[in-house]
């Protein structure tokens, strides 16, 4: 008699996770991967060091707000609010944390290859940093922010940089931020220019899929009025 | 007491399948709303429906009185296919679309649908970019706009499919973008088009038991009309304001070419990091590229 409710109470629960299991299957299949993750936090509402959360997250993932960068309606704005305007390739770049450890950039080293605005030359170095990436502290734990409205640049390929003296290490970074970075394309099957503005109706927009040869001759004259 | 013990784990076993659908049940949100439903003028099909009159313009004759076979067949399909379409209940589309030897012969004020042809350099081809489109006054009469050379590029089905999605939208169905990424495992409907930049719509599914129910329930359903994806997320938050400020994704910049309206494509954007020592330094990490996870699409 015993035996029989125990063997009862074990079909019982096999059943329960029989049903458990195809309901968390089903489930599986009505939200297909990837799993989205909504950004819950953004790097400006916790001002304690990366290196803090990390500890305390093991490995932490904030989003950075693009509204902090200000924002410019055209070439002509974006090339008077720029220091160096070039035409430049990018390197392997590196995440670095910044000097505060408040915030992750990634840095690219550059050669300028074409010079529009500023006091740089041709063949002249330097390192321009955008910001994002993920760095790896000493006992393991890891930060990562995420700016995904920001097209990063790819190692190879040739950029035109509206630039700004960053707040650290000598670096530039981009006038009005992912407005102040267009792909220019070296195929000649392919003359579209692509900004890297990844924000709604960016007055920056304007400019995408424009004939390379068209948005540079609009570059030139807005950096001779700047 | 065995029988409460099985009681208890039963009942156990159903709250927890319960829950865990109604969970992911929840996680696709609905997406509706259109062109308004055509007015009921008071006609009705042998099974009791308001009937919408379909007309397929001379524009389409290969000669005259004759139209050509590959858009009257694909109409014809189409039209069969949301007539006889079925809810889980066994009922039928709200409306009924007559597509016979009457409409076809009346006159275009007389009909709700005409079926026109885009010219190639025409305004209204302008306006289509290359794909089928709706246009009209809410509530109709509608033209429902080909392409001049959609014949040609389609396959028949797609021809049939591409008819049959924009019917959706005349029976008030929006396109099905909502959570595009995480969503499109579930959702079964013929609103969902993929990508049509080039040639021939494609359509992601086939029209569903759910399409039909929609078109019911924005009739039927008080408060049903007021689900607008294009504008408004599920939760009353309107669309434009939900992403911008917060940076959460990224919005491709290149304007999606579907229908009239400038509609942009929301994608998740997860970077990816390779991290390395060298030597016996500490670990550093370079940004080695980007996933980009269709979210959502914009229209204005």
């Amino acid at each position: 008699m015993k035996k029989q409710a125990t063997t009862n109470t074990l079909l019982m629960t096999l059943i329960i996770v029989a049903v458990l299991l195809a309901a968390l299957f089903t489930k599986a299949g009505l939200t297909e991967q990837p799993q989205v993750t909504t950004p819950a936090t953004t790097v400006a509402d916790d001002a304690r060091p990366l290196k803090d959360k990390a500890k305390q997250a093991g490995q932490f993932v904030g989003y950075e707000n693009p509204n902090k960068t200000k924002r410019y309606a055209n070439l002509d704005e974006l090339a008077a609010q720029s220091t160096a305007v070039i035409i430049a390739t990018a390197g392997e770049n590196v995440c670095r944390l910044s000097p505060d450890g408040r915030s992750i950039t990634i840095d690219y080293p550059l050669s300028v290859q074409y010079l529009y605005k500023g006091k740089l030359h041709e063949g002249d170095s330097l390192s321009v940093s955008l910001p994002g990436g993920k760095v790896v502290f000493a006992d393991g734990t890891t930060a990562e922010i995420r700016t995904p409205w920001f097209k990063k640049m790819q190692k190879g390929v040739t950029y035109l940089l509206f630039l700004t003296p960053g707040d650290h290490s000598g670096n530039f970074i981009t006038t009005g931020g992912a407005q102040g970075l267009f792909e220019i394309p070296t195929d000649p099957h392919n003359r579209k220019v692509k900004t890297h503005t990844g924000l709604l109706k960016d007055a920056i927009w304007k400019y995408q899929d424009m004939d390379v040869k068209d948005f540079l001759r609009a570059v030139r004259r807005a950096t001779k009025k700047g | 007491m065995r029988t409460i013990k099985a009681l208890v784990f039963f009942s156990c076993a159903a709250i927890s399948l319960y829950a865990v659908l109604f969970v992911a049940r929840a996680s696709c949100p609905e997406c509706y709303q259109n062109f308004r439903p055509v007015p009921d003028d008071g006609s009705r099909s042998a099974n009791g429906r308001p009937i919408i009159k379909l007309k397929l313009t001379g524009q389409f004759d290969t000669t005259p009185g004759h139209s050509d076979g590959r858009v009257f067949n694909a109409v014809s399909g189409a039209v069969n296919a949301w007539n006889t379409a079925t809810n889980a209940e066994g009922r039928g589309a709200h409306y009924e679309i007559a597509f016979n030897q009457q409409t076809q012969n009346s006159d275009d004020s007389a009909v709700n649908i005409r079926i026109v042809k885009d010219l190639p350099g025409s305004a209204d081809a302008q306006v289509g970019r290359g794909r089928p489109w709706i246009s009209g006054p809410q509530g109709g009469p509608f033209n429902l706009h080909l392409p001049a050379n959609y014949a040609d590029i389609c396959t028949p089905d797609g021809l049939l499919q591409a008819i049959e999605h924009e019917l959706g939208h005349i029976f008030g169905l929006d396109h099905n973008y909502k959570k595009f990424g995480s969503c499109r495992g579930d959702e079964q409907t013929i609103m969902k088009p993929l990508d049509s930049s080039q040639g021939c719509i494609k359509i992601d599914r086939a029209l569903s038991q759910r399409d039909v129910q929609r078109t019911i329930d924005l009739v039927e359903t008080p408060g049903f009309t007021a689900n607008d994806c294009h504008s408004v997320y599920k939760d009353g938050t309107p669309a434009g304001d939900q992403d911008p400020g917060g940076g959460s994704g990224y919005f491709d910049p290149t304007p999606a070419a579907y229908y009239p309206p400038t509609c942009y494509y929301f994608y998740y954007a997860r970077d990816f990091e390779t991290c390395s020592r060298v030597d016996d330094g500490p670990r550093t990490c370079s940004y080695a590229g980007t996933r980009y996870f269709l979210e959502d699409v914009f229209c204005y």
